[in-house]
């Protein structure tokens, strides 16, 4: 069967996969788009988030069939050159130590600041609950998000 | 100090194969002789005067990376250092991740080595090129040497002449090799000492960093490996014919006592594995349990260790101490979850291995004379280096994890049995169930203090989980006491032990830094001021009215005052202040953490450190440093625990083994102190202290004295 799914605003057809596949590895392991990162596979560590028509999803447990049609945006298709507010936050605020989260800390956190332009440290910290950063960056993090809200306001 | 030795040109070429019209000069190695460096990467045409540096004409100064970047940021550290002693612009340099070699210092990421074994060499190694341009600019010009400077990546001279180094490096390449070239007083650093941004994070948050994970040879296939669920023990059969005839699945075979399961992707390389039958024989592991390993280690160090050093007369001073504790300490084995799991690609093709991977020591893939038997790469694909290309990536966490290469080997085994490249990788599940494990220790203390709380008796019972008999070294807290009486036993851990951030230091530290907090509190002195007459300060001393002191650290005495002011100790009532330190790695830290009395935001809700590391490179890579080994051990502290049940681990993926999140990281204030010293480790120096600190913020927050790890089991 094939699945056709908007990939960073190109139509991508995947033929003869498992419908059953998450997004993850069809991402990954089929286009090469190797920014989304395997943590878990259990939607624990949210190092896999990507936007789902603008929403923060796990590709690690999202089917290829549950993004049929549906608009898919990877670290890749955030920005052509990193010039979105929140690459440049972490840009700023030096945010990555090894970096392996930070792709999916900074897809969190371009779906928080769409939903809530002006978030204060609860709600980030709330937000981002589902992204693990292993080096201990979350101080950082914060910073970053805050100092984005700014810039976007 | 390492020194260049200046070897011919002739004798580099004949020893690499290299033809290039560039001058090569022999980096003298850490200690390995010159000799063929058969995977060295020399740009032809380029100006490459060391294994470090190369200038071409085209693509100007490529600087070579030799240890493994695991987020330490020595990247940037290393440009940095370069930038200034070759007046290079490190904006316009280039990055190169050193293959694995001979003729570097270091390649190995461990120990907090990275600059404190490296600054000296890399400065005389960029020292060298830079008088070589500068010579071979002042000879173009007619103009003495002492007129030109090198800046920004050009050479300039009197007059307002420069010339850049892509244009001059030819003409450099010719000119003799400086013997002792001069480095550069600290006054003339431009990069060193002020903060620079990571030069790797616009292509992180942009995803094109290529991790070890993220090596995607073309045609390249998928495997997982199903290895046996307990510790040495072996594959009796397997039936992989269900697996096979899944769609996508290419190949499943046997590596060892494991079986590897090649597909399309990862995906479906996953679900095969699931349908893979197998039968092992758990051997002699199977019977190691974490619940009965906790009660005979109790049982042995109440009763049954033996003896293993004994100082003055315990037994008599103990029993006159007016002030005698009697404490136990437990510290779990942790796992270390790297968030970028072990993995590997090889390829084996047409008589020659190419191998993608994220080590943290290279020293041993080449087979340094340090590496273990086996680990090096000509051992693992049975061809000399000559025939190996090795790629390394960026490491997405390594903790230690990443010092045993056996994920890079697992990824040749596999490669050598088909013609396709192969990117193996650990499940969540694998990395937590097949780790190289901190393993637990249980501790005894008995303390006989003075009335004034003057350290005089100790008897330290140590058990630890080792599958060898290994001596293990008495902790630090030792040299505190006169009369002392030390009693060791091992017991089986019935797992791979290894390396995990501070080893051995991450337990010993928690468990004095608690007993210091414990005599404090008997004695009834504050714990800064009992800290001060413990390490030498003069005027504690006075107060507490000892005689002497028993150790005498200025720096720690330096942090503690300092940290006494930034933390404004005590002064917020509905806080308890935990304080603690330590010393390693050439590097001295502070800590006191703030725990909430009742309720807070946080568990921990603040942390200052203050820092004495000598010269800091870089004070933004130096703070994250710091801050991420306190959080790194905060997860540790508060949450993680794994433990065995009939041999197998118990714990799966992040549901039931618990990482720190956001909500649960506190800020961290750091102090550094100025220093003119030769720089210092700061990887792990703020690890070990952080455990310790928060448990005793707990115990003044809340009167609940903590003596198990995690807090929250």
């Amino acid at each position: 069967m094939d699945i056709t799914i908007k990939i960073n605003g190109k139509d991508t057809s995947f033929s003869g996969v498992d419908p059953a596949m998450p997004l993850l590895w069809a991402l990954r392991d089929e286009l090469g788009l190797t920014g989304t990162k395997f943590g878990c596979g259990m939607a624990q560590c949210g190092a896999c988030t990507v936007h789902l028509n603008g929403n923060p999803i796990r590709s690690c447990v999202l089917p290829l069939s549950a993004a049929t049609n549906a608009d898919v945006t990877t670290i890749e298709g955030l920005s052509e050159d990193g010039s979105h507010p929140v690459q440049q936050a972490w840009i700023e605020e030096d945010v990555p130590q090894c970096g392996y989260c930070q792709s999916g800390q900074v897809m969190s956190a371009v779906a928080l600041l769409n939903q809530n332009p002006t978030p204060n440290i609860s709600e980030i910290d709330q937000f981002m609950a589902g992204n693990i950063c292993r080096c201990g960056t979350y101080p950082r993090i914060r910073k970053a998000i805050q100092s984005a809200a700014r810039k976007l306001a | 100090m390492m020194k260049i030795s200046n070897c011919s040109r002739r004798d580099f070429l004949r020893a690499t194969g290299l033809s290039t019209t560039g001058l090569i000069i022999g980096f003298r190695a850490f200690q390995t002789p010159m000799n063929a460096a058969p995977m060295a990467v020399a740009a032809a045409n380029a100006f490459a005067p060391n294994a470090y540096i190369a200038i071409g004409q085209t693509n100007g100064v490529t600087l070579a990376i030799s240890v493994p970047e695991i987020g330490q940021n020595i990247r940037t550290s290393f440009a940095m250092i370069l930038g200034d002693e070759l007046g290079a612009d490190i904006k316009k340099v280039n990055l190169h991740q050193a293959e694995p070699r001979n003729d570097m210092i270091r390649q190995v990421t461990a120990g907090s080595g990275s600059v404190r074994n490296c600054f000296d060499g890399l400065r005389e190694a960029a020292a060298t090129a830079r008088d070589m341009l500068i010579a071979a600019a002042a000879t173009e010009w007619g103009v003495p040497v002492d007129q030109c400077r090198a800046e920004d990546s050009f050479v300039h001279g009197p007059g307002g002449k420069k010339i850049a180094f892509e244009t001059i490096a030819n003409a450099a390449s010719k000119q003799p090799v400086p013997t002792a070239p001069q480095l550069k007083p600290a006054s003339e650093f431009k990069y060193i000492g002020k903060a620079q941004r990571c030069l790797d994070t616009k292509d992180i948050v942009t995803g094109k960093t290529k991790f070890g994970i993220d090596a995607m040879p073309e045609n390249a296939a998928f495997a997982v490996v199903l290895r046996c669920p307990v510790s040495e023990g072996t594959l009796t059969s397997y039936d992989d014919s269900a697996a096979k005839k899944m769609k996508g699945v290419k190949d499943v075979v046997q590596i060892g006592d494991k079986v590897a399961v090649i597909a399309n992707n990862t995906w479906v390389a996953i679900k095969a594995s699931r349908v893979v039958k197998i039968n092992w024989d758990l051997g002699k592991n199977a019977d190691v349990n974490s619940e009965t390993q906790l009660e005979e280690s109790r049982k042995a160090v109440l009763s049954n260790a033996p003896t293993v050093m004994q100082k003055g007369d315990f037994e008599a001073a103990f029993s006159s101490s007016p002030i005698r504790i009697d404490q136990e300490f437990f510290v779990p084995m942790i796992a270390h979850a790297t968030l970028e799991p072990p993995n590997g690609t090889a390829w084996n093709k047409d008589g020659k291995f190419e191998i993608w991977g994220s080590s943290q020591t290279l020293n041993n893939l080449y087979k340094d004379k340090n590496a273990k038997r086996g680990q090096d790469l000509p051992s693992m694909t049975g061809l000399p280096h000559d025939k190996i290309i090795y790629h390394q990536m960026r490491i997405g966490g390594g903790f230690g994890r990443k010092l045993a290469n056996d994920y890079v080997e697992e990824s040749i085994q596999i490669a050598k049995q088909v013609d396709y490249p192969v990117k193996m990788i650990f499940t969540r599940e694998d990395d937590l169930r097949h780790d190289r494990y901190r393993i637990p220790d249980y501790y005894r203390y008995q303390v006989g203090l003075a009335s004034n709380g003057y350290p005089g008796a100790i008897e330290e019972r140590s058990v630890k989980a080792l599958n060898k008999k290994k001596q293990k070294q008495p902790s630090k807290v030792m040299r505190y006491f006169s009369d002392q009486i030390r009693k060791h036993k091992p017991v089986r851990a019935g797992v791979q032990g290894g390396a995990l951030r501070a080893p051995g230091h991450n337990i010993t530290s928690f468990v004095e830094q608690s007993l210091f907090d414990i005599m404090a509190e008997k004695s009834g002195i504050d714990a800064i001021d009992y800290h001060l007459a413990l390490h030498g300060d003069g005027d504690a001393v006075g107060r507490l009215g000892w005689k002497r002191s028993p150790q005498d650290e200025p720096i720690i005495c330096e942090l503690l005052k300092t940290i006494k002011e930034d933390s404004g100790w005590k002064e917020d009532s509905d806080f308890g202040y935990g304080l603690s330190t330590f010393s390693g790695y050439g590097s001295h830290c502070a800590i006191v953490a703030l725990v909430p009395k009742r309720g807070g935001k946080r568990p921990v809700e603040k942390v200052y450190a203050a820092v004495h590391c000598g010269r800091v490179i870089n004070p933004l890579g130096a703070k994250a440093q710091i801050e991420g080994g306190i959080i790194d051990c905060l997860a540790a502290t508060l949450y993680q625990k794994v433990t065995l049940k009939n041999g197998s681990i118990e714990q799966s993926n992040f549901h039931d083994y618990k990482m720190l999140r956001m909500a649960d990281a506190p800020d961290v204030e750091i102090t550094i102190l100025d220093s003119n010293d030769a720089p210092q480790g700061l990887g792990e120096v703020s690890y070990p202290p952080a455990a310790a600190a928060v448990t005793n913020a707990l115990f003044h927050a809340t009167g609940k004295r903590i003596t198990e790890l995690p807090i929250r089991s």
